[in-house]
């Protein structure tokens, strides 16, 4: 099978205005993403992670290095040629409300990325909006809703909701529950695993917490300080990690069960 | 290490605390009705999720609570016996730093950021323990040194901003311990770290707290850390404990079920699974609690009377708490 996704030595560089030396906030990644599946960017902040997503997605211009995406490397692409690809990539954020727009309802959040690609009629928009949002395990009245009326977990299903809304394929999730309580957590894990069953999504997962990463991906890559140390499936990652300071990451794992480990 | 503690001294017992705040749109009422108690040389952790009253217990207890919009309406804060509540502004700033120390998540947010870290740490020193000049540096640096603070000197030198979050954190833990304090509260002190940051910070309050004869009160939403440090465990969910007990007995056999769905809700290190237990709908807002249990929405195992009438705190057969009306005649 063919990744839907090959990274290759992709390199970026921040100057500072000042003149000062440039920061090189990722140094020669390359990894695959396979159709279907959840790699998984675990590492500390700031380590490069979400830079790495954002040219993944378009967002953020490469400084050198390919994004090969089902055979087009995009990062040579102009506008109008990304424009397909941007429709079937998508994001979702840290904090969801950061994407919606606290003055429109959640109806005319959601509808956007369907006007924006000249999805359906607007009749058929709106039944798209109910079935997004029945999809995400909210109820369709909640379109009529603005984005303050909802709770952190709710407002992560409809950010989920929006990367979904034009068909995405393809979903960068940037540190997707790491502002919600743990009880909720777990809840919006499950949604993404199931939708990615239901609907054959293919996701890069990022945040600092491995214990997250790990229940989600099938393959991870340890990263600090722009590089990847070390990639692996994530069964082989925790039963035996190569590089040194993969290990001092899996030891500072803390579960349930320290007091036995102590 | 339970052992050690059992028979100890309570240091502090918080005995049905109640903080409201007096909001615009009603009152919230964070803190409903808590008793917990610190016995001397114990970590007790406070666990909970957002809008718990884990943090506010604390500054209620420390009488940090803004007024208004808050207000403790109720209860006891019993430090070796003499109730905090009931102390002048004088005596609780006498009590602050000196005998009760409290750290935070954002070290940043703990510190003037316009004054170097050095003359923060000094005013400490000078404030609780009446010793000035090369005497107090050196108490500083000594208490750098052993949290593991490289060139103690430089960072003395340096703006909070000037040095990194580790570096700042173990700072502030160093602020909370030079006033050499009987108790530690510290609350979600290694959030914003990372894991191998964490770990390190977490380890040095494990040995200060012995080292330094203190109690610690620890406040975490995670339970890693919780079955890290805890000898003795609160669990709290809108403003109310719902559940204590000595951390074998709350992590290994749980008995309220808000206890059981949380704990079965984290991730297991190196375990796959295709799903997470997960606890359903949302924590409730505050100011419109729910009827009867608090829990009762969101409970697997609620009945008509869970929906109907709040229960009160069991106390079970082998020392432990729980609310919830499961134990009504002793029984789960």
């Amino acid at each position: 099978m063919d990744p839907l996704i090959s990274v290759r030595n992709l390199r970026k560089e921040f100057s500072p205005k000042d003149g000062k030396e440039a920061v090189v906030a990722v140094d020669d990644v390359s990894f695959d993403i396979m159709p279907g599946d959840t790699f998984g960017l675990a590492g500390p902040s700031p380590s490069g992670k979400s830079t790495i997503g954002r040219m993944i997605l378009g967002l953020l211009k490469a400084s050198s290095g390919s994004v090969v995406v089902e055979g087009t490397d995009i990062t040579t692409l102009d506008e109008r040629a990304m424009r397909p690809f941007r429709r079937r990539m998508q994001i979702v954020f840290q904090n969801p409300l950061a994407c919606l727009n606290p003055r429109k309802t959640i109806g005319a959040s959601l509808e956007l990325p369907m006007i924006n690609f000249a999805l359906g009629t607007g009749a058929e928009r709106k039944a798209r909006v109910a079935e997004l949002l029945r999809l995400v395990g909210l109820e369709p009245q909640h379109a009529e809703r603005y984005p303050h009326e909802f709770s952190g977990g709710q407002a992560q299903r409809i950010g989920i909701a929006r990367a979904l809304a034009a068909d995405a394929k393809f979903i960068f999730l940037d540190e997707p529950v790491s502002a919600l309580d743990v009880s909720i957590q777990a809840q919006i894990l499950n949604l993404l695993m199931d939708l990615q069953e239901k609907l054959g999504l293919t996701y890069l997962f990022v945040a600092n917490n491995l214990n997250v990463v790990q229940c989600i991906s099938n393959r991870i890559a340890i990263i600090r300080g722009g590089r990847i140390l070390e990639m692996a499936n994530t069964a082989e990652l925790f039963v035996s990690p190569q590089d040194p300071y993969t290990r001092r990451l899996l030891s500072a794992v803390l579960s349930l069960h320290e007091r036995e480990a102590v | 290490m339970a052992a050690e503690t059992d028979n100890g001294q309570t240091l502090l017992e918080a005995r049905d605390l109640v903080t409201y705040f007096y909001v615009p749109d009603g009152i919230v009422k964070a803190v409903d009705g808590v008793s917990l108690s610190i016995r001397k040389g114990e970590t007790l952790t406070v666990v909970g999720e957002s809008g718990s009253g884990k943090s506010v217990t604390a500054l209620a207890a420390l009488r940090l609570i803004p007024e208004p919009p808050g207000r403790t309406l109720r209860g006891e804060v019993l430090f070796e016996g003499e109730d905090l509540l009931k102390k002048g502004p004088r005596e609780m700033q006498a009590i602050r730093g000196a005998r009760i120390s409290m750290i935070f998540q954002n070290p940043y947010a703990a510190m003037n950021p316009l004054i170097r870290i050095g003359d923060q740490l000094e005013e400490m020193v000078s404030r609780h323990r009446r010793v000035r000049g090369s005497g107090a540096r050196d108490l500083i640096v000594t208490m750098l040194e052993r949290l593991g603070v490289e060139q103690p000197t430089s960072v003395l030198g340096s703006f909070p901003f000037e040095v990194s979050m580790g570096v700042n954190q173990r700072v502030m833990l160093a602020s909370g311990l030079l006033g050499q304090p009987d108790l530690l509260i510290a609350d979600e002190p290694t959030t914003m770290l990372d894991a191998i940051a964490q770990v390190e910070i977490l380890n040095l309050i494990r040995e200060l707290k012995d080292e330094l004869h203190m109690s610690v009160w620890l406040i975490t939403h995670d339970f890693g850390v919780v079955s890290l440090m805890s000898d003795r465990i609160v669990v709290m969910y809108a403003g109310q404990p719902v559940e204590s007990g000595t951390a074998e007995q709350v992590l290994k056999a749980p008995r309220h079920p808000y206890t059981q769905g949380l704990i079965h809700s984290v991730p297991v290190p190196g375990v796959q699974a295709r799903r997470l237990m997960q606890i359903p709908g949302d924590i409730p807002d505050p100011k419109r609690l729910p009827e009867g249990c608090r829990f009762a929405p969101r409970c697997p195992r609620a009945t008509d009377v869970c929906r109907a009438k709040e229960p009160p705190v069991f106390a079970l057969a082998d020392g432990g708490q729980s609310r919830c009306w499961l134990h009504v005649d002793g029984g789960a």
